[in-house]
Parts: C-alpha cells; sequence; structure tokens
C-alpha cells in the first residue's frame, strides 16, 4: 500500500554551485572497468526488491479472480482486464472515499506547513524565557506512542462532536511535532547573516520568515509536505477510531478494507483500488522530488 | 552623512565575557575609519552594536545626534556588508539591490533608477538577471558592496569585507574601495583583522585588542609611534623588534652598545625599533653599532627580510591578553631582529652583519606596562 513510503527522502544541501564553467574548474573523466558506475551493481536488485510488490500488485490488478488464486502465481494475464478498475469505481464509492482523503491530507498538509513553520522559526530564531525548555517538552511528545493517546484524543475529538466527521481527522492533526523539529533543525543551518542583512534592509519578522526564510527552507518543507501527505493518506487506524458509521466520511483506507471481507477478498479489485489511492503520493513525490536535491541556502554566501 | 559616537560602550556577553570594554572612539562626518585588531578583539561586536544587531550593555552610541542603543537597525540609516556578503541566494542581483528600497516602499520607479546607477558605479549592468550562486567571489563582494550603497545610507559599516577574497582581488578591491569612498564620502567604519588594509585604507585607525581601544590615529602615526608594545608587534609587517636595554644617567646600554637619551628613566626598558630602522655599515662606521648573527635570509623581490639575533637580553613581555605569537622572543641572552634591506644588499646566512641604528628610529617602552615612554 505504501510502497512510496520506503523510499529515503534526502535532503542534500549541496548546492548547485559548482556547475562546470562556473569555477572553470574540468572533472577529468576517470577511468572505468565497467560502462556505468560499480554501485549500480549493489543498488539495481536492491531496486528490483523494492519493485517486485509494486508489480505484483499491477499485475493482480489486471487479472481475473480466478487467476489470482492460481498456483504457481501468473506472472503476466495474457489479456489485461482494465474491467477491475470500473468495477471497482462503479461498485463502490471510491469517488467520495478519495475527495474525502483529499480534502483531509490537503488541509492537514497545509496547516502544518504553515503552523510548524511559524513555530519552528520562533524556536530557532527568536528568544524568549523557557525557550529551550518548551521545546523539549513538545519534542519529548513525540515518544508518547499512539496506543497511549489514542483514548484520550478520540475523547476529545467526542467533546468537540467530530466523531463520524472529517472533521475528526483534520483536528487532531494540524500540528505535528515532527514538523516543528524538523523545520526548527534546518531553520537553525540558515546562516543568520541573511536574516541581519534583512533586518538592516528593513524588513519585519514576519517579512524575514517569508521573503527570506521560507524561500530558501523550500527543500525542507518539501520533504515535510511530502511525509505529512504520506501519513495522512495512508492513515488507517485514527479513521477507523472516529468514522464509525457515517459511510460518507470514509476515507480511501476505510473504503479500501471493505473489499477485504471476513471469508473472502477479491484481491483483483483490492489491487485495482490501492493502485488509484497510490496515484497521487507518486504525482506529488514526482513533483516534489527537485526540492529534496535543490539546496540554494549557501548560495549567496562565500564560494 | 553622519558622525558616529562610542561613548564609554562596553559589552558583556553570558559567561561573562567582556567583548568590548569602555570604547570611546569618535568617528566624523565622512570619515574612513578602520577597527583593527587580531580576532576576538571586539571589533566586530563594536561594529555590531553600531548596526543594532548587538544590543548595548554599557555606555551610549551615537549616529548624528541621535543615541541609537534602543532604535532598531532599520531606522538607523545603515547599511553593512557583511564578510560573506550574505546574499539573498534565491533572488536576483537586480532584486537583492532593490530590496531594501522595496522594504522602505519606495516607489517601483525610483528603485529602478537607483539599482541602475548603482549597477552602472559598480559594473554590474549585466549581472543583474544573475543570482548570487553564478557569481564569482569578486561580483558578490561588488554586489554586496551595491546593497549597500543604493540605500543612500548615512554610515557604511564594513565587517571584513575583502576577507573571502583572493589575494590578487583583494588589492584590487582595495583600491576600488578606496575610490568609491572618494566619491560617496559617506562615514564608514570598516572592521579587519589585517593590518596592511588598515594601513592603506584607513584614514585613522583604531587598534583593538581584548575589547580595549589601544590607540587611535592616522596610520603612519600609528605606525611611527605606536602606544604600546601591542601596537608595535601588531601594526606593521615584520613587526617592530623588541629588545631589552638597561638605562643608568640618561644612557642606554643596549647588546653592548650605548646610546644616549637623556629623557630616559633609570632602569630596565625595552627598545623597540623597526626592521627598516636597521642599515647595515662597514668597518670604517663611526658610531655604535650592533652586530646581528643573520639565521634566514627571505628576497621578497623588492626588499630582503633578514632574521638573526643579536647579543642583547630577549623583551619577554605580555603583549595582548591570548595571543602568544605576538611575544617578543629570542632564546637564552640572544635576541632575534629583523632586519628589512633593500635587494642588492643580501647577506648570507652564518655571516655576521654590523648594523647602525637610524636616528630617530628607537622608541621606548616600559618593560612593566608596555606602554611608550614618549618624550615630555
Amino acid at each position: 500500500m505504501s510502497a512510496v513510503a520506503e523510499a529515503p527522502v534526502v535532503l542534500t544541501r549541496s548546492d548547485a554551485r559548482s556547475l562546470p564553467g562556473e569555477t572553470g574548474m574540468v572533472e577529468r573523466p576517470r577511468r572505468r572497468f565497467l560502462p556505468f558506475d560499480p554501485w549500480h551493481l549493489f543498488l539495481a536488485p536492491l531496486a528490483a526488491v523494492m519493485l517486485l510488490p509494486l508489480l505484483w500488485m499491477v499485475v493482480t490488478s489486471l487479472q481475473t479472480e480466478a487467476q489470482t488464486f492460481h498456483f504457481p502465481p501468473i506472472l503476466w494475464p495474457g489479456t489485461p482486464r482494465f474491467g477491475n478498475y470500473s468495477e471497482v469505481l462503479g461498485q463502490s464509492a471510491f469517488g467520495t472515499w478519495f475527495w474525502n482523503t483529499t480534502v483531509v491530507t490537503v488541509t492537514v498538509v497545509a496547516s502544518n506547513l504553515v503552523l510548524c513553520t511559524l513555530a519552528a522559526y520562533a524556536f530557532a530564531r527568536i528568544h524568549f524565557l523557557g525557550r529551550t525548555f518548551v521545546y523539549f517538552v513538545i519534542l519529548a511528545t513525540l515518544m508518547v506512542p499512539l496506543q497511549v493517546v489514542l483514548i484520550p484524543t478520540f475523547l476529545i475529538v467526542k467533546e468537540l462532536g467530530l466523531l463520524d466527521r472529517l472533521g475528526a481527522l483534520v483536528v487532531p492533526n494540524l500540528v505535528n511535532v515532527f514538523g516543528i523539529f524538523l523545520l526548527t533543525q534546518f531553520f537553525r543551518t540558515l546562516p543568520i547573516e541573511l536574516e541581519e542583512a534583512a533586518r538592516i534592509d528593513g524588513a519585519s519578522r514576519l517579512s524575514i520568515l517569508l521573503r527570506i526564510v521560507v524561500p530558501l527552507s523550500l527543500p525542507a518543507l518539501a520533504t515535510l509536505a511530502v511525509i505529512q501527505f504520506l501519513w495522512t493518506w495512508n492513515d488507517f487506524l485514527w479513521p477507523l477510531v472516529t468514522i464509525l458509521t457515517n459511510q460518507d466520511a470514509f476515507t480511501l483506507q476505510l473504503g479500501l478494507a471493505t473489499f477485504q471481507g471476513a471469508h473472502n477478498t477479491q484481491w483483483h479489485l483490492v489491487s485495482a483500488a490501492n493502485i488509484m489511492s497510490m496515484l497521487p503520493m507518486i504525482v506529488l513525490f514526482l513533483l516534489a522530488q527537485r526540492y529534496f536535491v535543490r539546496g540554494i541556502a549557501t548560495q549567496g554566501l562565500k564560494g | 552623512m553622519a558622525r558616529v559616537a562610542f561613548d564609554h560602550v562596553t559589552k558583556v556577553y553570558p559567561g561573562p565575557v567582556v567583548a568590548v570594554d569602555d570604547l570611546t572612539l569618535q568617528v566624523a562626518d565622512g570619515e574612513f575609519l578602520i577597527l583593527v585588531g587580531p580576532s576576538g578583539c571586539g571589533k566586530s561586536t563594536a561594529l555590531r552594536m553600531v548596526a543594532g544587531l548587538e544590543r548595548i550593555s554599557e555606555g551610549a552610541i551615537a549616529i548624528g545626534d541621535r543615541v541609537v542603543n534602543d532604535v532598531p537597525p532599520k531606522d538607523r540609516d545603515i547599511a553593512m556588508v557583511f564578510q560573506n556578503y550574505a546574499l539573498y541566494p534565491h533572488m536576483t542581483v537586480e532584486k537583492n539591490l532593490g530590496f531594501g528600497l522595496r522594504r522602505r516602499r519606495t516607489p517601483r520607479e525610483d528603485v529602478r533608477v537607483r539599482v541602475d546607477d548603482v549597477s552602472r558605479l559598480l559594473g554590474l549592468e549585466d549581472l543583474l538577471r544573475r543570482r548570487p550562486g553564478q557569481l564569482s567571489g569578486g561580483q558578490r563582494q561588488r554586489v554586496a558592496m551595491g546593497r549597500a550603497l543604493v540605500r543612500e545610507p548615512e554610515v557604511f559599516l564594513l565587517d571584513e569585507p575583502l576577507s573571502n577574497l583572493d589575494a590578487q582581488l583583494r588589492v584590487q578591491m582595495r583600491s576600488e574601495l578606496k575610490r568609491l569612498h572618494e566619491r560617496v564620502g559617506a562615514t564608514t567604519i570598516y572592521v579587519t583583522h589585517d593590518q596592511v588594509e588598515a594601513i592603506t585604507l584607513g584614514e585613522r585607525i583604531a587598534v583593538l585588542s581584548g575589547g580595549v581601544l589601544q590607540q587611535v590615529g592616522p596610520p603612519q602615526e600609528v605606525y611611527d609611534d605606536p602606544a604600546n608594545v601591542f601596537v608595535a608587534r601588531f601594526i606593521g609587517s615584520p613587526p617592530m623588534n623588541l629588545l631589552k636595554g638597561n638605562a643608568t644617567d640618561g644612557c642606554i646600554r643596549l647588546g653592548g652598545v650605548e646610546f644616549r637619551d637623556p629623557q630616559v628613566p633609570e632602569g630596565e626598558v625595552l627598545v623597540g625599533i623597526r626592521p627598516e630602522g636597521l642599515r647595515p655599515v662597514g668597518q670604517e662606521h663611526e658610531g655604535p653599532t650592533l652586530e646581528v648573527g643573520v639565521e634566514v635570509v627571505e628576497p621578497l623581490g623588492d626588499e630582503v627580510l633578514v632574521h638573526g639575533s643579536i647579543d642583547a637580553g630577549p623583551a619577554h613581555v605580555r603583549i595582548g591578553p591570548e595571543d602568544p605569537a605576538l611575544l617578543a622572543d629570542g632564546e637564552g641572552d640572544r635576541a632575534t631582529i629583523t632586519l628589512r634591506l633593500p635587494p642588492e644588499e643580501r647577506p648570507r646566512p652564518g655571516s655576521r652583519l654590523q648594523v647602525a641604528i637610524a636616528p630617530h628610529a628607537i622608541r621606548l617602552f616600559d618593560p612593566v606596562s608596555g606602554r611608550a615612554i614618549r618624550p615630555t
């Protein structure tokens, strides 16, 4: 379900400083015994292992129900059955689930980006009494397992009258402590001189945050957005607990579970639905990927 | 334009560490003043207090007639160039230059005109669309200068602006800076640890050590007449020779040589002689000479530096709080000495050289306090 989540999220801060022609340095081509980097011998099989489940899911989604139970497994169906996809869309409320999940995820990601940025900037740059203490108290909550807070949070959500509504999925997740931590650490690596220069240039705190810090933190913000997106999109337990009966508030993960009966699972339909639910994550990951590798934060400083 | 006045300014960091200790200093309107000293001497802290980036623990700083202790940086009418330039990496050169003006709600058209003017002045016209990452070190340096100039501030603050450039570019930018100052004429405070930069650029230089102001004056005056042994050793390269002498009855004995100085107090004194104050003489020379055992000869093209030792007590004196390199040195009863000679006079290592001390080249210092003993 979450093959994308296993892919490493790399925060690269080494910048594009050393483009050829800029420094005037020419890299001497190294002598190679292989037409490719030797690392590929190690990485290619690893990639194959990672991709295999995904591939199997794609294959399964194109099979008939009978083929899915065939042994030995059929690795390529004779005629791909795209009908499985239309069957999922026609027989279930897939559209509603997809919409619900999108609303919840987009809201949670957006609020996390805004609120974590504000909190992280304060922790990174503004001196106030008890800053370190408060920061560590907040970080300490990362160590509390979900099972411990599940019931208290459920009760709070219930008191707020949000049970069985999408709000139950949004409100407890508006701010994620991990996001505060990630951004605080990133903001601290930004050269303080940039902010001092902006202060002298007449920028206010908010202006510094919006015009200097945020544009330079796009790699970190993109990372946070992707991680938060994956967590929210794939979350199953919390929706299962809070969305009790209201079928109109089902998310994708709850909906996908309905394909799995107690005695009988329609694997071809489960696979087709899974693939459709994964598409947004894959698209997002491909879009945000270039920010991971684009670290521009130090370019204005000494080369 | 405006003057800048430090009035008994002290900066204490938690610890407590006193970074700047009771600094009183006037920078005249339109003056180019250099704050110079070894790293950690408080010069950058002093500059940052003028900028408003550090709070002032005690005392007051005035820009023009206004005490600015509690004025935020943006309202001080200053511009600062940082050592690492601090250009905004995500903005083009044009946006970098215009950022300060736009924050002050300058009309778009005015911003364009002023950015154009400054980029023409600094030769940045062709770079306006580039980002800092696409510029060379010298170009970045110029953009950083441009960003300060475009605001037309009362006071320029420069924090080691040339230290990230390679040696050749540094010399070139040094003269460019000087020309720029003559043209713009704004009050400028320039921080550097490089005494060559200080001497060549400044109208006046202020030497700091351990947060304490040691001496202020025109570069030549500071070079010729250092106020104490720290300044004597810090300004000038190679530094001033310091030798231990003994004074009795208005007569100083130094390594078997005697010379008269009616002003000198009785007892031990430190004798300071610049390397160019010593010149080799033949046997026929009349008057006192020192015998130098030549150890190392460094030809520099236009001059030759000769390091050797003489038969006089080395001057052991603590100068500066934690810079042992500046301690005058020597071994046993021989003191090391450096001579600056014209290139045609190149002694062989191991040879012995008779040198005479040029008249007026001698400076005397108190061996305990390190202060200069000046004729009254």
